[in-house]
C-alpha cells in the first residue's frame, strides 16, 4: 500500500469542521433555558436520542466524505505481491535458444527452431517475448514485443555457431532482463542440455524469483567421436623424425573403428584406422616428413564423420623456421653469467632461440640487427661504435636485456639508456643480509614469470632511478625497483639491477629463473609460444607478437584482416572467432595458429534430469521462501485504489444528501 | 381602555420606579373599575380593640388610655382584616420569561401593587421573600414608611435556586401571630400535595390564603418546532426535548398540574389565581379584592 501523493492527507485535517459545526449546532439553537423540567419525562429522552442517532449518522456520513476525498487526492495505490501477479497478469517469454556447436549435431538445431517457433505462436494476450541466443556470449536479438513475425524473422536469421556456451551467461541474462522488467518472467531454455555446458557452481543457475523455467530439451541420441589433441612438438626445426600423434574420444555407447587423414599444407601425409573403444581414446600416431622453412598448415581428418563434423577436423601449425639467434655479451664473454642465461634460455618449454655470447670487445665486430634480442651482461663499457649500433637497431624495434652488476656500478650510468645508478647496495646492519622481492605487476607478462622471484635472495643490487615513462614490473622489499622497462623508439629495454652471476644474487639457482629468462626473451623478441593452436573465443595477444615493431595484422581463415591500421598499432588483443588457420604479421615474418572448436562441445552427455529438476525449481522455490538472490522481484503494476475511493466519494456525496435532506424535512415537520 | 393599558406588564417594565408602577397599577385600576379611591376604606368608628405589636401607633386612643390605663386602638367600618403578607418565590424558575417580563418581575409588580393597594386600605403589609428558604421578611405593618421598605425590598429581588415552599410556610407560622390574609406568588413548579401539606397548618392558623400562580404563556404552551436541549434554570439538569413532545405531552401535563394543584388548595378552603405574565395586572387585583371582601 502507498500515497503517490501523500502530502494531500493533510486535507483529512477538514474533518474538523463538520466535527465543529455538528457540535455547535447541537449546542446553540437547541440549548434552551426552562423554567423547570419537571414535567418532562424519560419517554423524551428516549426520543431525542434516536434523534442524535440520526445526527450522527449524517455526521458519520460528513466525516467519511472528507476522508474520501483526501485520500483520493492522495492516491493510494495497492503493491501487489509479485506471488499475486504471476500467470494473472500477461508475461514476458525469454526464449533462449543455445547456438553452440553441439547444436549442429544432427537435427538439432531444426527442432529447436521448430520449438521456438511453437513457443511465438503459443503467446497469450498482452504476452511479449525476446530471443536470446545462447553461444559463445548471450546475445539479444529482439527487444520484448508481441510482434511474432518479428521474432520469427530474427529466429529464422539464427545459425548455430562453432562456439561453446554455458547456462551461467544466459541465467546473467535473465536476471538482467527481469530486473528491468515488471511482468512476470518466464525462460524457455531450447537446448541439447550438454553437460559440459553447466557452470561450475549451481548457485550460478538460480533464476530470479519472479522467473519460471521451462527446460525445452532437444538433445537425444549423443554418439560421436572427436580428435581432442595432438600432441607432439610442433616446432619441427632441428628434429630429425618428428611424430605427431592424434587423440580421438569417443563419446558413444559402443566400440567404432575410425580412419583419422593427415594433410600438411592441402598434401596427404599419410591415414591410420584402428578401434576406438566405446567412451574410451585412441592415439594415431603420424611421422611427420621434412617440411619446408616456415610455417606449415596440418590438418587431422577424422572418418568416416558422425553427426558433428565440425569436430572431426583438427588444424594445428607447424613451425620449421630457424631459431632466432639471442646474443649475450658480457666482460669476457666466458662467465658464469653466460652459462646460467644460455642454460636457462634452451630450457625452456618453447625454446625457438639459438644461443650465441660474446665479450665487450668480440661484440664491436657484431651486427645487432642480426638478433632476436641482445642480453648485456654487467657489460658497461661497450665499444663506441657497437653502442651505436645497438641504440640504432633498438630505436627501431629491436630488444635488449640489461643485467647491471659490479662492473656497470662503478660507472654509475647504465649503458644504452644512460640511466643514473648508485652505488651496490646491501642490506642495512642489523637487519636481515639480503632483500627478496617485493610488489610485482601482475600485469607484466615477465612480472607474472618473476612470481617464482620470492625465494631468490638479493645480495646486492644497483639503485636505479626510472625515468617518465619507465615501468617497473617488480621491486624489492624496500620499494627499489629490480625491473624496469624502458622504451626506446620503437624498441624496448629491459633492466634487471642485479646480475647473472650468482654473486650478487642467487635467482639463477632458483626455479624462477627459467621461467624468467624464458618470459623475458620472449616478450622482448615477440614470441608466442603458443604451440600452434589455439581454441575458438581465445584471445590473442598482439601486444606480446608486436614487440619491438610498430605494427602487427591478423589475418583471419578466410583471408579478411582482422585490424585495422590504427588498431595494427595500438589494439592489445584479438578474439579468435572462427575456426581455422590465423595468420599473424609482424616483425618481418609471419605466424600460423590454428584454430579449433572448444572439445568440451564435442561430449554430448546431457545433464542429469534429477539436476534438471533442481534447476527449474529455482525461482519457484525462491519465491516461496522469500529468500530469491540476484535480481530483484519484478514490480506489478499496482492497483490504482483511489479510482475506487472516487466511486465511494460520490456514493457518500448522495447518501449525505439524502440524510441531509431527511434532516431537514423532519425540523420543518417539527 | 387606555387606563387597562397602564396595566401591561410591558409597559410597566420600562417604569424604574416600583412605587410608580405600583401607584400606576392601582390607580388605573382603581379607575377602570370606577370605584372611589377610598374603596373598603371607612371614618365611621366602630368599636376598640385592644393595641398589639405592629398596630399603627396613630390609632390609639390616648384618652381612654389615660383614663384606663390601658391602650386601645380605635377599629373603624371600612377595617376587617388589616394584616397582609405577600409571600414572593424568588426561585430560580421564577427569572423565567419569553418575554420582557419574567415571572419575578411580574411577581414584583403584582406584591407592589397589592402592598400598595392594601397600604392605602390602611391594611398592614408584610412581605417574605423565598426560595429554598426564608430570603427577606418584612413584618406586617402599618407605617407610613413600610411600604417604601417593602418596595425596596422587592426591588433588590432577584432570582436564585430552587423552590421549596414548606420552608417559608413553615417560617410563616412563626411570623404570623394575628389572622390575616396570605398571599402567595410563585409558579409552583412543585408537587401540590406537598403545598397542600405546608398550607394546611397555616389554614388551621386562621389565615386566609390564595395563591398566584404565575405562569410565562411558554410554559403554558411551549414554542420549541426542534429538538431542544432544555435546561433546569434551577438545578441545571439538562434534558433534550422532541418538538412532538413539548407539542402534544407537555401541555397536558402543565394544565393537570394547575387544576391538581387548584382543587387541592381549593380543598383546604384557600384561593387559587392563574395568572399569565403577558397579561395585564388587573385579574390579580380584581382576584384580591373580591378575596378580600369575601374574607371580612
Amino acid at each position: 500500500m502507498g500515497l503517490l501523493s501523500p502530502w494531500f492527507l493533510a486535507g483529512a485535517l477538514a474533518v474538523g469542521l463538520p466535527l465543529w459545526l455538528h457540535l455547535m449546532r447541537r449546542r446553540n439553537p437547541v440549548r434552551m433555558p426552562f423554567s423547570s423540567l419537571m414535567f418532562f419525562r424519560k419517554r423524551t429522552e428516549t426520543t431525542v436520542r434516536e434523534r442524535r442517532l440520526r445526527y450522527l449518522l449524517l455526521l458519520a456520513l460528513r466525516l467519511l466524505l472528507l476522508v474520501l476525498l483526501a485520500l483520493a487526492f492522495a492516491k493510494p495505490v495497492w503493491e501487489r505481491p509479485p506471488a499475486a501477479i504471476v500467470g494473472a497478469t500477461p508475461k514476458l517469454h525469454i526464449v533462449a535458444l543455445d547456438t553452440s556447436l553441439s547444436m549442429r549435431y544432427g537435427d538439432r538445431w531444426e527442432r529447436a527452431v521448430a520449438t521456438a517457433d511453437s513457443i511465438f505462436d503459443s503467446l497469450g494476450p498482452g504476452d511479449r517475448a525476446v530471443l536470446l541466443a545462447n553461444g559463445p556470449s548471450v546475445r539479444v536479438l529482439t527487444f520484448p514485443t508481441s510482434d511474432t513475425a518479428a521474432l520469427g524473422r530474427a529466429l529464422a536469421g539464427l545459425e548455430p555457431t562453432y562456439a561453446r556456451n554455458t547456462f551461467g551467461d544466459v541465467i546473467e541474462a535473465v536476471r538482467n532482463l527481469a530486473a528491468e522488467e515488471r511482468a512476470p518472467v518466464e525462460l524457455h531454455l531450447v537446448s541439447d542440455f550438454q553437460q559440459s555446458s553447466m557452470p561450475v557452481r549451481f548457485q550460478d543457475l538460480v533464476l530470479p524469483e519472479n522467473a519460471e523455467l521451462s527446460l525445452h530439451g532437444v538433445g537425444g541420441e549423443s554418439a560421436n567421436w572427436a580428435i581432442d589433441g595432438i600432441k607432439g612438438s610442433k616446432r619441427l626445426f632441428g628434429q630429425e623424425r618428428p611424430v605427431l600423434e592424434a587423440t580421438v574420444a569417443s563419446f558413444a555407447g559402443e566400440s567404432a573403428t575410425k580412419t583419422v587423414t593427415l594433410q600438411i599444407d592441402g598434401a596427404t601425409v599419410g591415414s591410420l584406422q584402428q578401434e576406438i573403444p566405446a567412451g574410451g581414446r585412441a592415439s594415431f600416431a603420424f611421422a611427420i616428413p621434412s617440411p619446408p622453412r616456415g610455417f606449415s598448415r596440418a590438418e587431422f581428418r577424422l572418418d568416416p564423420p558422425d553427426d558433428l563434423p565440425e569436430d572431426d577436423l583438427r588444424r594445428t601449425a607447424l613451425d620449421n623456421s630457424e631459431p632466432a639467434p639471442v646474443l649475450l655479451v658480457s666482460q669476457n664473454g666466458r662467465d658464469r653469467d653466460a652459462l646460467y642465461y644460455r642454460t636457462a634460455l634452451e630450457a625452456g618449454s618453447a625454446s625457438t632461440y639459438q644461443f650465441e655470447s660474446a665479450s665487450v670487445a668480440e661484440a664491436a665486430r657484431l651486427d645487432p640487427s642480426r638478433y632476436a634480442l641482445v642480453v648485456l651482461s654487467d657489460a658497461s663499457q661497450l665499444e663506441t661504435g657497437f653502442e651505436a649500433r645497438l641504440r640504432g637497431w633498438v630505436e627501431a624495434g629491436g630488444a635488449v636485456l640489461a643485467a647491471l652488476g659490479p662492473g656497470s656500478a662503478l660507472q654509475r650510468r647504465s649503458a644504452l639508456t644512460g640511466h643514473e645508478l648508485r652505488q651496490p647496495l646491501s642490506s642495512e646492519r642489523g637487519s636481515a643480509p639480503y632483500h627478496v622481492a617485493g610488489e610485482m605487476d601482475a600485469s607484466h607478462p615477465v612480472a607474472r614469470a618473476a612470481e617464482g622471484f620470492r625465494p631468490a635472495k638479493f645480495f646486492l643490487y644497483v639503485r636505479l632511478e626510472p625515468r617518465e615513462g619507465d615501468s617497473v614490473p617488480v621491486r624489492l622489499g624496500n620499494g627499489d625497483p629490480l625491473l624496469v622497462e624502458h622504451q626506446m623508439g620503437s624498441g624496448r629495454v629491459l633492466l634487471f639491477a642485479s646480475s647473472f652471476d650468482n654473486v650478487w644474487n642467487d635467482l639463477p639457482l632458483t626455479a624462477a629463473f627459467v621461467p624468467f629468462v624464458d618470459e623475458s626473451a620472449r616478450h622482448l623478441a615477440g614470441e608466442s609460444g603458443s604451440g600452434g593452436e589455439a581454441v575458438l573465443g581465445s584471445v590473442l595477444d598482439l601486444e606480446r607478437r608486436r614487440g619491438g615493431s610498430s605494427s602487427v595484422q591478423v589475418v583471419g581463415p578466410s583471408g579478411e584482416r582482422q585490424l585495422t591500421l590504427s588498431d595494427s598499432v595500438r589494439r592489445e588483443a584479438v578474439v579468435l572467432a572462427s575456426i581455422g588457420f590465423y595468420e599473424v604479421r609482424g616483425k618481418g615474418r609471419s605466424e600460423l595458429l590454428g584454430v579449433n572448436p572448444d572439445p568440451r562441445e564435442s561430449d554430448l552427455l546431457p545433464v542429469d534430469d534429477h539436476m534438471l529438476e533442481l534447476w527449474r525449481d529455482t525461482g519457484r522455490t525462491a519465491a516461496e521462501a522469500g529468500e530469491g538472490e540476484g535480481a530483484d522481484p519484478p514490480e506489478a503494476p499496482p492497483w490504482r485504489i483511489w479510482r475506487l475511493l472516487l466511486g465511494l466519494l460520490v456514493s457518500a456525496v448522495l447518501l449525505e444528501s439524502l440524510v441531509g435532506n431527511r434532516h431537514l424535512d423532519a425540523a420543518r415537520g417539527d | 381602555m387606555e387606563s387597562r393599558r397602564l396595566l401591561d406588564p410591558g409597559i410597566l417594565q420600562r417604569l424604574a420606579n416600583l412605587e410608580l408602577v405600583a401607584k400606576t397599577v392601582v390607580d388605573g385600576f382603581l379607575h377602570g373599575e370606577h370605584r372611589s379611591p377610598q374603596f373598603g376604606f371607612s371614618q365611621e368608628f366602630a368599636e376598640y380593640r385592644t393595641y398589639s405589636e405592629g398596630d399603627d401607633p396613630r390609632y390609639i386612643d390616648w384618652n381612654v388610655a389615660a383614663r384606663t390605663d390601658r391602650v386601645y386602638v380605635k377599629r373603624f367600618l371600612g377595617e376587617t382584616n388589616t394584616h397582609l403578607m405577600v409571600l414572593v418565590d424568588c426561585s430560580g424558575s421564577m427569572g423565567y420569561g419569553s418575554h420582557a417580563t419574567t415571572k419575578l418581575d411580574y411577581a414584583r409588580f403584582l406584591a407592589a401593587s397589592l402592598a400598595y393597594l392594601a397600604t392605602r386600605q390602611h391594611d398592614a403589609v408584610g412581605l417574605v421573600l423565598f426560595d429554598e428558604m426564608i430570603r427577606e421578611v418584612r413584618p406586617a405593618v402599618f407605617r407610613p414608611r413600610h411600604l417604601q421598605s417593602i418596595l425596596h425590598v422587592l426591588h433588590r429581588a432577584e432570582a436564585s435556586t430552587g423552590t421549596d415552599l414548606e420552608v417559608p410556610l413553615r417560617a410563616l407560622r412563626r411570623l404570623i401571630r394575628r389572622r390575616g390574609l396570605v398571599a402567595m406568588i410563585s409558579d409552583f413548579f412543585v408537587d401540590p400535595d406537598r403545598i397542600v401539606k405546608s398550607l394546611r397548618a397555616l389554614a388551621h392558623h386562621g389565615q386566609d390564603l390564595v395563591f398566584f400562580h404565575l405562569l410565562d404563556p411558554r410554559e403554558i404552551a411551549p414554542d420549541i418546532r426542534s429538538p431542544a436541549l432544555m435546561e433546569d434554570m434551577e438545578t441545571g439538569e439538562e434534558m433534550e426535548v422532541s418538538a412532538d413532545y413539548a407539542a402534544r405531552v407537555y401541555p397536558e401535563l402543565m394544565r393537570g398540574h394547575a387544576e391538581a394543584l387548584r382543587d387541592r388548595v381549593a380543598g383546604e378552603g384557600a384561593d387559587y389565581v392563574m395568572l399569565n405574565t403577558a397579561q395585564p395586572l388587573d385579574l390579580g387585583l380584581r382576584e384580591y379584592l373580591l378575596f378580600r371582601q369575601r374574607r371580612r
